[in-house]
């Protein structure tokens, strides 16, 4: 057993190991923007605009110090002051521009790996267990097929079923919780098919394992068999999947909102590296990566609690 | 007897690519999927010598938005552009792409990967740290950023695309190899004498290069929808070019109207990406039969 003080050092080490990830990515991206074409300022002021003006932004911005010097004091005013700076887009305070954006991606990505859950495993599992009848053919073929569709496609289908044909479901955010259900649908579709297809094969994996042939020749019943013995090894890897899916998920949120005209951060993205935006696109990104990085923590410590493997790893240190 | 023995396995025997080429040939969905994707890409490759280039962005006022008919299978646009004409051009964009990132993102990062597993230590460690960082970005907002910087045609296209293969493809190739080093024929190898060099060439390569094929085969649907994807957010191939998620997004105003014009490029999207996803899962089971389901 793991006691409370084994579960606390695991899990402030991990969130202590996010931090040189999370300076990494920040580097990453502030050297992406930075030594790519483009000037900000030219962005900002169009390309006649009054030299003084030009260089007075520059001044405002501290664009005249070095690419090093200017990282180490973004990423000071973050670590002291917890300041993200302001949107050379917008010059307002990045957090007033993510703000009410960052709900929206959060909604639909989150919603819709709950959704690709709920169906994803116990689909899986069912094609698995009647594995070559005609229902884990059907399975078998809709998930292929529905991987293979584009998330934007998908979407502008259900606009034209539900939104046009059927009338039942607004077209675009209107500001209900109605207006979520195709987003998220566009996002959970396709990983609940990714994740079924997952759970189907190391289910069946599993199901030939040597300890499941021993449970069964030992006169355990079936139920028994397959949803402890087998499932509780072959959901480990589906685990893992479903974390790595969430970024996946992120990534389909911004596409969902582009087709159901909401305003998440994926426009705020488009339109800030056009700009040459530091702030906004680093800020954007570290939020996104830092929800990333916590949601694959609580899929080590859900390992954790499912393996005892897992277990004896952590207890060790 | 022993003689017999010897010249019966001389028999049985074939080369690993054979024995894989008639399995995968036994699985009738991948056959057709590859002989579906070998049509397709000659026909991307031929269709300049048989259809005359200019149709694709040539506008004709006498025949616009035509619903689908023999005379257009497709249909026409708003602006009297057969969309047939135009898929079978974006095919080019759309699996050049796709297939040009994938190879160059799977040799990049099967480079990185081997040297990760073969010097370990330090150059491991620094690697797979770096990679943990580059997974860390979600794909699309990485992929958004480099394209949106680098200006929306195919060569930024395919640099995003194969910056987001890299770290994947990298630690693939790095487990796949530790994975054979540790095995007993690697050990047999070198106990009869074989040099490094030699072991790396005929017992580490083919014994690792399954998955990565695999891999490679699912990478080029995944990449095709990402690059679609892009095109549709606005910051990847943008009208008149006929790359087919530009071809979606273009349609995407007529909606309401002419809904046509977006289902064909989406249904060749899905046809194409599925047939490569096919063609993975049949060689997955025809390399490693094991896994079969």
């Amino acid at each position: 057993m793991l006691t409370y003080k084994d579960w606390t050092r695991y899990i402030v080490k991990r969130l202590l190991l996010m931090i040189p990830i999370l300076l990494g990515i920040s580097f990453i991206i502030f050297s992406i923007m930075e030594f790519t074409p483009g000037d900000p300022v030219i962005r900002k002021l169009g390309t006649e605009a009054d030299p003084s003006a030009y260089v007075m932004l520059r001044e405002k911005w501290n664009l005249n110090a070095g690419f090093l010097e200017r990282y180490f004091i973004y990423i000071k005013n973050i670590v002291t002051k917890f300041d993200f700076g302001s949107s050379w887009r917008t010059d307002r305070p990045v957090w007033a521009e993510i703000g009410p954006r960052v709900p929206v991606s959060l909604r639909i990505a989150s919603a819709g790996i709950v959704v690709s859950v709920l169906f994803g495993i116990p689909l899986g599992i069912f094609s698995a267990v009647k594995q070559n009848t005609v229902g884990d053919n059907v399975m078998r073929v809709l998930s292929t097929v529905l991987v293979a569709v584009p998330g934007f496609w998908l979407g502008m289908l259900l606009i034209l079923l539900f939104a046009l044909r059927l009338g039942i479901l607004p077209v675009s955010d209107d500001g209900t919780f109605r207006s979520y259900i195709m987003p998220v649908l566009v996002v959970g579709l396709p990983n609940g098919c990714r994740i079924l297809r997952i759970t189907r094969s190391t289910m069946l994996e599993s199901i030939r394992e040597d300890y499941v042939r021993t449970a069964r020749s030992k006169g355990v019943p079936n139920r028994i068999v397959t949803y402890r013995h087998a499932l509780q090894n072959a959901l480990l890897p589906v685990i893992t999947t479903v974390g790595t899916t969430f970024g996946l998920a992120l990534g389909g949120a911004t596409i969902a909102e582009s087709v159901f005209s909401m305003n998440g951060m994926g426009s705020l993205i488009v339109m800030s590296v056009r700009a040459k935006d530091t702030p906004t696109v680093m800020s954007c990104v570290l939020v996104m990566a830092t929800f990333f990085s916590i949601v694959m923590l609580l899929v080590d410590i859900l390992m954790a609690v499912i393996d005892p493997r897992v277990k004896a790893k952590i207890k060790k240190g | 007897m022993a003689k017999k023995n010897t010249t019966n396995q001389t028999n049985v025997r074939m080369s690993p690519g054979r024995v894989i080429w008639r399995r995968l040939k036994r699985n009738k969905s991948a056959y057709y999927s590859l002989i579906f994707l070998i049509l397709l890409i000659a026909v991307a490759i031929l269709v300049p010598l048989f259809v005359d280039e200019e149709l694709v962005t040539k506008q004709d006022l006498t025949i616009l938005h035509q619903p689908p008919s023999w005379a257009h299978p497709f249909g026409t646009d708003i602006y009297g552009r057969d969309i047939f004409i135009r898929i079978l051009f974006g095919a080019r964009m759309s699996l050049m792409i796709g297939i040009v990132s994938c190879t160059i993102g799977t040799v990049i990062g099967g480079i990185i990967g081997a040297c990760a597993a073969y010097f370990g230590g330090v150059v491991d460690n620094i690697i797979m740290r770096i990679s943990d960082m580059l997974q860390g970005i979600p794909e699309m907002l990485m992929s958004i950023c480099i394209v949106t910087v680098f200006g929306a045609n195919i060569p930024s296209l395919i640099i995003a695309m194969v910056v987001a293969i890299i770290a994947p493809r990298a630690r693939l190739v790095r487990s796949t190899i530790l994975g054979v080093s540790g095995r007993e024929f690697i050990e047999a190898a070198k106990i009869a004498g074989m040099s490094d060099f030699k072991i790396v060439l005929t017992q580490m390569i083919p014994n690792s290069i399954g998955p990565v094929i695999v891999v490679f085969t699912q990478g080029v649907a995944s990449i095709m929808l990402t690059a679609a994807g892009l095109s549709y957010l606005g910051v990847g191939i943008q009208p008149p070019h006929p790359e087919w998620g530009a071809l979606i997004a273009a349609a995407r105003e007529y909606l309401r109207i002419y809904p046509y014009m977006c289902v064909f490029p989406g249904l060749v999207i899905t046809v194409t990406s599925l047939a490569f996803n096919l063609l993975g899962d049949g060689l997955r089971d025809a390399i490693d039969p094991r896994l079969k389901d």
